[in-house]
């Protein structure tokens, strides 16, 4: 027998979890909708038919990091409870299918319903916005030459993917993945524990970067004015080094480290 | 088999639960774990099915190590808490969702205890009282088949006709394969279903035998005064005078009373620790 993973055990897993919580996804699915319509339609100047900048980044981010952290907080709710916890436990399946079952609802599920419900909402507003303003043009017989159409945020997302779409990606997985730890890990609010970790971690991190600076570049205000510049291109290429290691821990190498933490404290666990 | 050897256990260094533990659970018997608030019954229970681990010594059950949670041992381990879960779902989704977990799980014995049990597989958790979900979930319980069955306070909660019904069904399915592991307070309600007897209390066991065993070392009475003081363990008010405890000396038949029995260990727990060694 294959202890360490089997389908069947696997796809009754992810049935389980279906089973047990399928009025709570479809109802949470549309209140983030709603909440997507709401903020969208605050954010509109109806009058001009122009969205706001901020409107679609803020939902977008917003939603995909708070929603998604809340959601896989959810998916391991067992864990807030001793009779919940024993019960999950017990259940005849490895640690790892345990763990990739929540891994198949907070990395695909949950990404795959939120894009359908922001794209379906960014598009019905975007043409709608548009549409507003077109309208605007034909009654008044206006034309300005600085408007620039709405865009769907897909198409700003994509414009530049490795400065802002692949680390958005990274960082979200990376917060889905301590989120999952948080949750194994903490028995009580373990959503508010886990935020206050991840905070204290970059807070930290924030200030041990000053010191990493000084370690490899030195006190740089401290340096003789004509010194400066030289010493900046010095150091250019160890900077250019450290962002492109950070670029890549942050896309492949946090998320499965965190992941088997997450495994091994799953491991771990006792109730 | 299970098969405990020098286990120790504790909640910090300041709450130790066991200390050396040794005990073995062979085949085909319904164990009764005594013991008072906070012995460990449950603690121990728990570190049989894995779900606590042991700070020293070893737990095994039929050569599986419970830390490892392996689902070859979980799929022939259940284990029902004293509060437990249930999911917010009908009895029959239940049963679909966790029934096929376990390969020895029976659909048909499952229908059966739920009629026992005046219960309809079409009623929603959250609609049922406690006594209602415990049943359900005992009926579940025993339908996995699975080779060890720990149960911690079953009768807890079930009303006077549910007891009646839960022994009758502990009866049906103690075969010599399997070995049930029943932990708790309300000796009456099972005494005549739990044999060997385990007594927990300051982190060891106080006695671990047979009730035909215990029979033949102690004898259980009832008298009007409490005579030869020297040789009475244990004795207490009844209607009729004093219920006592004396050692067997000669081997008198009497029936066994749990209560009495916990209660003499308890008072006097080294004399019947080296009595039953």
């Amino acid at each position: 027998m294959n202890n360490s993973f089997n389908y069947t055990r696997f796809s009754l897993l992810v049935k389980r979890q279906w089973v047990e919580n399928k009025k709570l996804f479809l109802m949470a699915s549309f209140a983030l909708w709603g909440l997507g319509v709401i903020y969208y339609s605050l954010g509109i100047n109806w009058e001009m038919g122009h969205i706001s900048d901020a409107v679609q980044p803020m939902y977008f981010i917003g939603s995909l990091f708070i929603g998604g952290t809340f959601f896989t907080n959810y998916i391991f709710k067992d864990f807030s409870d001793k009779n919940a916890s024993t019960n999950f436990l017990l259940i005849p399946a490895s640690h790892l299918e345990k763990l990739l079952s929540a891994c198949l609802y907070s990395f695909i599920v949950f990404p795959t319903v939120f894009l359908i419900l922001f794209f379906i909402t960014d598009y019905f507003f975007v043409n709608f916005a548009n549409s507003v303003h077109e309208g605007l043009v034909l009654k008044n017989n206006l034309r300005d030459e600085s408007w620039k159409d709405n865009e769907l945020w897909y198409r700003q997302l994509l414009e530049k993917p490795d400065i802002f779409f692949k680390p958005l990606i990274g960082a979200w997985f990376i917060a889905q993945a301590f989120m999952m730890i948080g949750s194994v890990m903490f028995i009580r609010w373990s959503f508010i524990k886990t935020a206050f970790v991840v905070f204290a971690i970059i807070f930290s991190l924030a200030l041990l970067s000053n010191y990493v600076f000084d370690f490899f570049i030195g006190e740089f205000d401290k340096l003789a004015e004509g010194s400066k510049r030289g010493t900046f291109l010095q150091v250019q290429p160890t900077k250019d080094f450290l962002k492109m290691l950070t670029g890549i821990a942050i896309k492949y190498v946090f998320t499965p480290i965190l992941l088997l933490i997450a495994f091994l404290k799953l491991k771990e666990k006792q109730v | 088999m299970i098969q405990i050897k020098n286990l120790s256990f504790d909640y910090g260094k300041r709450k130790p639960v066991f200390r050396n533990l040794n005990l073995t659970l062979t085949d085909g018997n319904v164990y009764g774990l005594l013991g008072k608030n906070g012995a460990g019954k449950s603690s121990l229970l728990r570190n049989i099915a894995g779900l606590l681990f042991p700070t020293a010594g070893t737990c095994t059950v039929d050569n599986f190590n419970p830390q490892e949670r392996l689902p070859s041992f979980l799929q022939e381990l259940f284990f029902l808490p004293e509060e437990f879960h249930t999911p917010p779902v009908k009895i029959s989704e239940y049963v679909n969702t966790y029934a096929p977990f376990y390969p020895n799980f029976s659909r048909q014995q499952f229908k059966e205890y739920l009629n026992e049990f005046q219960l309809s597989e079409n009623e929603k958790f959250t609609e049922l009282s406690l006594g209602q979900k415990k049943k359900a979930l005992i009926g579940f319980a025993l339908s996995t088949n699975t080779k060890v069955l720990l149960m911690d306070e079953p009768t807890n909660g079930l009303d006077i006709p549910s007891k009646s019904q839960f022994r009758k069904i502990i009866a049906s399915v103690a075969t010599d394969e399997r070995i049930i592991v029943i932990s708790t307070h309300q000796v009456r309600d099972l005494d005549s279903l739990i044999d060997p007897i385990i007594i927990l209390d300051n982190s060891e066991v106080l006695l671990h035998a047979s009730t035909e065993k215990i029979a033949e070392k102690l004898c259980f009475k009832n008298v009007t005064t409490v005579t030869n003081h020297e040789q009475v363990l244990y004795s207490e008010h009844s209607l009729r005078g004093f219920a006592i405890v004396t050692e067997n000396i000669e081997e008198a038949d009497s029936k066994t009373d749990l209560e009495l029995l916990f209660n003499a260990t308890l008072t006097n727990p080294s004399k019947i620790k080296k009595m039953f060694e």
